[in-house]
C-alpha cells in the first residue's frame, strides 16, 4: 500500500478532492478507491478440495522429454488460451535445463497427445503445472547425473549441473552435455545396468498449499453528480504474485484482470427479464469494456516467493480481476461521500449512479 | 439465384458465384480459406471481421459479398511483405499486444486504417480509432503500445 | 448469422432503382447496409428482394447549393465527418456524424440509410431537425421535399413512401454569429445515443437572436425544446439551464440501460450543456 500510495500520488489527490468538495459540491466529484487483497490461488491441494466435495483431483501433470538431439518437448495438462504458456513454460525449462527457450515445444490442448490434466484456471497454471515441469525437470537432471557419471566414470553424487552440462565437482574439465548424455540415453551402448534408456519423465504435482498473491490496487475516478455518469482517471496497482518468470506476461494478464473487473464493476450486467429471458444477450445490450473507456494501468510489484513449491511462484491471473471491482466501486462511493452514498450495488450504471446521488 | 462477382484479395483476382445472401466475412472464410477475419459478435460491434476495402477497415461481417464485386479486399493474411512482419504485427509480437489473438488480425487491420489516416496518433486517437475493435485479454494497455511502436517504424 | 434468402438487384442509375422497386413488391432498398443487414441477419427484416443502390454515384457527395449544403443520400458518415464544406458551412452534422459507431461502422454506414432506418438511438436525426434540413425523395411520379422535423413519424418509421428514393439532405448554413453542438451520452454496449443533444445559438451584440435545442433518444422521434425563453437574453448558465428544462415527451423511451424517467434528466443535462458549448463557440 505505501508503494501504491507514493505510485498516485495519495497527498495531491486528497487536496484536489477537498478543493471540489469546498466548492458547494460541485459537479464533478474526485474519488479514490483502494482494495488491499490476498487471494487464495494455486488450486489446489487434492485432500483439500476433496474435503470441500469436489470430484476431481487438483494436480496438474507435466511430461517432459528430452530428444537425442538435445531439443525438449514438454506435455502439459494446463492448456493455454493466451496465457503465454508456450513461452512460460519454455522458459521453466530452459532455466533449469540451461537450455534455449527456442529447444523447447510446449504441448498443450490435444487430449491425443497430452495425458490427462486439471487445465487453466484460478491461477494455477505456473504454480501447479509449472511445478509440475520443474519436477520432470528434476527427474531428468537426475537420471541424467547417473549416465553421466556411468560415462565420466564417477560417482553420480559428484556430479554438478549447470549451464546445460554435467560437470564433476572439482574437475572441471570432466563434463558431458545435456545432448551427449541425452543422445547415449537413447543409444544405450554404454549405459548403467540399473538404469531404463530414454531421458524423459513424468510427474503429477499436488501442491502442499494453496498459494497466496497479494497486492493494493488504487482506483481515482471522476463522477459527474449531474448524469451519474462516471470517468476512469488513474489505476496503479501494486502486486506480489512471487516470483516472476515473464514480467511482460504477468503485466499482460494483470492488464487483462483490470479490464474484467472494471467491466464488472461499471459496465457487465446480465440481465433477464421476469419470464427468465435473457435481455442483454448481444453485444447491444451486454457492455464490454471498451478501449476508449479505460485507460493505461500503472503497475509495479513487490516479489515475496511461494514457499512451497519448486518454482516460487504464485499464479497472476485472477489478481487483477479480484483486486479491481472494490477499488472501484470504493472510488465512486468516495467521490459520492459528501453526498451521503455508502452503497451502489454493481454495475454502477450511471442511473444508478444518479439515483444514489438524489436518494433522500 | 447467385451474383457473379470480380475481386481482388489480397493482390490476387477471384471470381466467384456467391448466394446473394453471403456475407463477405463468410466468402473469406469458407470459400477462400482465409480465416484471419473471425466471427465475433456479429452485431457489427466487436470488429473481430474487420478487413480493409478499397483501402478503407470495414466490417466483413455487415457487408454481403455481393457488394464486394470490384473492390479490393485486405486480410490480415495479406499484411506481411515477402516474409516480413508488416510492422503492425511486429508490433503486437513485440509489445505482447495478443493473448488469445481472436482481436488480433481485426486489430490490426483497424489499427493499419487509423496509422494510414493519422501516421502519429496520440494515445487518446489510438483508442478513439480502435473503438471499434473489443478485446477481451489484453485490457487494451498493450495494444495502445503496439500501435505506437508500428507507427514510430512506419514514419 | 445467415440473413434469409434473398435475390439481389443491383441499380446502375435512380431510373432503374425506382423501376425495380415497382417491378417488386417489399423489395428494400440498401445504401451502406449497416442498419439493413444487420435487421436481416437477426430475420427482423426478410424482403424477397435486396435492391443494392450503393454504387449510385449521382447520391453520393458533399456539394454547396443554394446557400446551404447538399449532402448525397449515400454519403458515408465517414465523409460527412471529414468534410471541409460541412466545417464551414455546418459543423455540427460533421460532428454528429463522427460520433456515429467507430471508425469501420462510419466507413460503410450513409447519411440516407441511417435517417431511413430512423432508430431513436441515431445521431443525425436531431441534428437535421435542429438544423431545419430538408429530405428529398424521388419517385416516378416526381420529386418532393420535407422538412427533417416531419420527415422521422415514429420509432423506426419515416415519411419514405414505398416507391420513393431518399435522394438527398440540404442543409442550410448556419447565419454569422451562430453557434452550434452536439453532445452525445454513449450508449457503453451498442454506441448508440442514449440521448443525444444538438443545439445552436445565434448571438448579435452579446443578445441571443436565435436558439434552437432537439434532443434525440428520449423519445420515439427527434425532442424539439422551446428555447425560446433565449432570444433577447444573454445566454447566462441559469437562462439556458431554465430554457432545457422544458424537455418534455410523454411517452420516453426506456431500455435495461436508462429507463424512460432518466433519459429525459439526462436530456435536460445535455440540453443545457450543448446550449452552453453552443454558445462559447457563437
Amino acid at each position: 500500500m505505501d508503494r501504491a500510495l507514493e505510485m498516485i500520488g495519495y497527498d495531491d489527490l486528497c487536496r484536489e478532492q477537498a478543493s471540489r468538495r469546498g466548492n458547494g459540491n460541485g459537479r464533478r466529484q474526485l474519488g479514490i478507491g483502494f482494495s488491499s487483497y490476498i487471494e487464495a490461488c494455486g488450486l489446489a491441494p487434492s485432500a483439500v478440495v476433496g474435503s470441500l466435495g469436489a470430484q476431481a483431483g487438483q494436480w496438474e501433470s507435466a511430461d517432459v522429454r528430452v530428444h537425442p538431439t538435445g531439443s525438449v518437448t514438454v506435455y502439459t495438462g494446463s492448456s493455454s488460451h493466451g496465457q503465454g504458456h508456450e513461452t512460460t513454460f519454455s522458459q521453466i525449462v530452459a532455466d533449469r535445463l540451461g537450455v534455449a527457450p527456442e529447444a523447447v515445444e510446449v504441448i498443450h490442448g490435444d487430449t491425443d497427445l497430452v495425458q490427462f490434466g486439471m487445465g487453466t484456471y484460478g491461477s494455477r497454471s505456473a504454480a501447479v503445472g509449472g511445478s509440475a515441469i520443474a519436477g520432470s525437470v528434476d527427474k531428468i537432471i537426475e537420471k541424467g547425473k547417473k549416465i553421466a557419471a556411468h560415462l565420466l566414470e564417477a560417482s553420480a553424487e559428484d556430479l554438478e549441473y549447470e549451464d546445460g552440462s554435467f560437470r564433476v565437482a572439482g574437475s572441471p574439465d570432466r563434463a558431458l552435455g545435456l545432448g551427449d548424455v541425452a543422445l547415449q540415453a537413447y543409444l544405450a551402448h554404454n549405459y548403467p545396468d540399473d538404469l531404463e534408456p530414454g531421458l524423459s519423465a513424468t510427474t503429477f504435482y499436488d501442491p502442499a498449499n494453496f498459494t497466496y498473491p497479494f497486492g493494493t490496487h488504487v482506483c481515482v475516478v471522476e463522477v459527474d453528480t449531474e448524469t451519474g455518469s462516471i470517468e476512469l482517471l488513474r489505476y496503479a496497482a501494486v502486486d506480489d504474485v512471487g516470483n516472476v518468470i515473464n514480467p511482460m506476461i504477468v503485466d499482460g494478464q494483470l492488464h487483462g484482470g483490470l479490464a474484467q473487473g472494471i467491466g464488472q464493476a461499471l459496465w457487465e450486467n446480465a440481465v433477464y427479464d421476469d419470464s427468465g429471458q435473457l435481455v442483454s444477450g448481444s453485444l447491444m445490450d451486454y457492455a464490454l469494456p471498451k478501449i476508449h473507456n479505460l485507460i493505461p494501468f500503472e503497475l509495479d510489484r513487490t516479489t515475496t516467493p511461494c514457499p512451497h513449491n519448486p518454482l516460487g511462484v504464485k499464479g497472476v491471473g485472477e489478481a487483477g480481476a479480484i483486486a479491481s471491482p472494490p477499488a472501484v466501486v470504493n472510488a465512486v462511493v468516495d467521490a459520492l461521500a459528501p453526498f451521503g452514498v455508502t452503497h451502489i450495488d454493481m454495475p454502477l450504471t450511471p442511473e444508478k449512479v444518479w439515483r444514489a446521488v438524489n436518494a433522500d | 439465384m447467385t451474383v457473379s462477382i470480380q475481386l481482388e484479395v489480397n493482390g490476387k483476382p477471384v471470381q466467384a458465384e456467391v448466394e446473394p445472401r453471403r456475407l463477405l466475412v463468410h466468402f473469406l472464410r469458407e470459400d477462400l480459406g482465409l480465416t484471419g477475419a473471425n466471427i465475433g459478435c456479429e452485431t457489427s460491434l466487436c470488429g473481430a471481421c474487420t478487413v480493409l476495402v478499397d483501402g478503407s477497415a470495414i466490417k466483413s461481417c455487415t457487408m454481403l459479398a455481393a457488394q464486394a464485386d470490384g473492390t479490393a479486399v485486405t486480410t490480415i493474411e495479406g499484411l506481411a511483405r515477402n516474409g516480413e512482419l508488416h510492422p503492425l504485427q511486429d508490433g503486437f509480437w513485440e509489445k505482447h499486444g495478443l493473448q488469445c489473438g481472436y482481436c488480433t488480425p481485426g486489430m490490426i487491420l483497424s489499427a493499419n486504417y487509423l496509422l494510414e489516416q493519422n501516421p502519429s496518433p496520440s494515445d487518446e486517437e489510438i483508442r478513439e480509432g480502435l473503438k471499434g475493435n473489443i478485446c477481451r485479454c489484453t485490457g487494451y494497455h498493450n495494444i495502445v503500445e503496439a500501435v505506437k511502436y508500428a507507427a514510430e517504424r512506419m514514419s | 448469422m445467415y440473413p434469409a434468402q434473398f435475390d439481389y438487384r443491383r441499380a446502375g442509375s435512380v431510373a432503374e432503382a425506382l423501376g425495380l422497386l415497382q417491378e417488386h413488391e417489399d423489395a428494400k432498398l440498401m445504401a451502406g447496409g449497416h442498419s439493413l443487414i444487420p435487421m436481416m441477419k437477426l430475420r427482423l427484416a426478410q424482403p424477397p428482394v435486396v435492391i443494392d443502390i450503393g454504387r449510385l454515384d449521382e447520391l453520393k457527395g458533399i456539394s454547396e447549393a443554394g446557400g446551404g449544403v447538399r449532402v448525397g443520400s449515400l454519403t458515408t458518415h465517414a465523409d460527412i465527418a471529414a468534410s471541409d464544406i460541412l466545417a464551414a458551412s455546418c459543423p455540427v452534422l460533421a460532428e454528429a456524424a463522427g460520433h456515429i459507431g467507430d471508425a469501420q461502422v462510419r466507413n460503410r454506414g450513409t447519411i440516407g440509410g441511417n435517417i431511413a432506418h430512423a432508430d431513436p438511438g441515431s445521431d443525425i436525426p436531431p441534428v437535421l431537425v435542429l438544423l431545419g434540413a430538408s429530405v428529398h425523395l424521388q419517385s416516378p411520379s416526381g420529386t418532393r421535399s420535407v422538412a427533417a422535423a416531419d420527415f422521422f413519424q415514429d420509432l423506426l418509421m419515416t415519411d419514405v413512401g414505398e416507391d420513393e428514393i431518399l435522394t438527398h439532405v440540404d442543409v442550410p448554413a448556419q447565419s454569422a454569429g451562430t453557434g452550434s453542438a452536439y453532445l452525445k451520452f454513449e450508449h457503453p454496449a451498442s454506441g448508440y445515443a442514449v440521448v443525444g443533444a444538438a443545439a445552436s445559438v445565434t448571438v448579435h451584440h452579446g443578445r441571443c437572436t436565435a436558439a434552437a435545442l432537439v434532443v434525440g433518444g428520449v423519445g420515439a422521434v427527434p425532442t424539439a425544446v422551446d428555447v425560446s425563453s433565449l432570444i433577447g437574453s444573454d445566454l447566462s448558465d441559469d437562462a439556458i439551464a431554465d430554457a432545457a428544462s422544458g424537455l418534455d415527451t410523454e411517452d420516453p423511451i426506456g431500455d435495461i440501460f436508462a429507463s424512460g424517467d432518466y433519459r429525459v434528466h439526462v436530456g435536460k443535462v445535455y440540453g443545457k450543456r450543448a446550449l452552453a458549448a453552443a454558445r462559447d463557440r457563437a
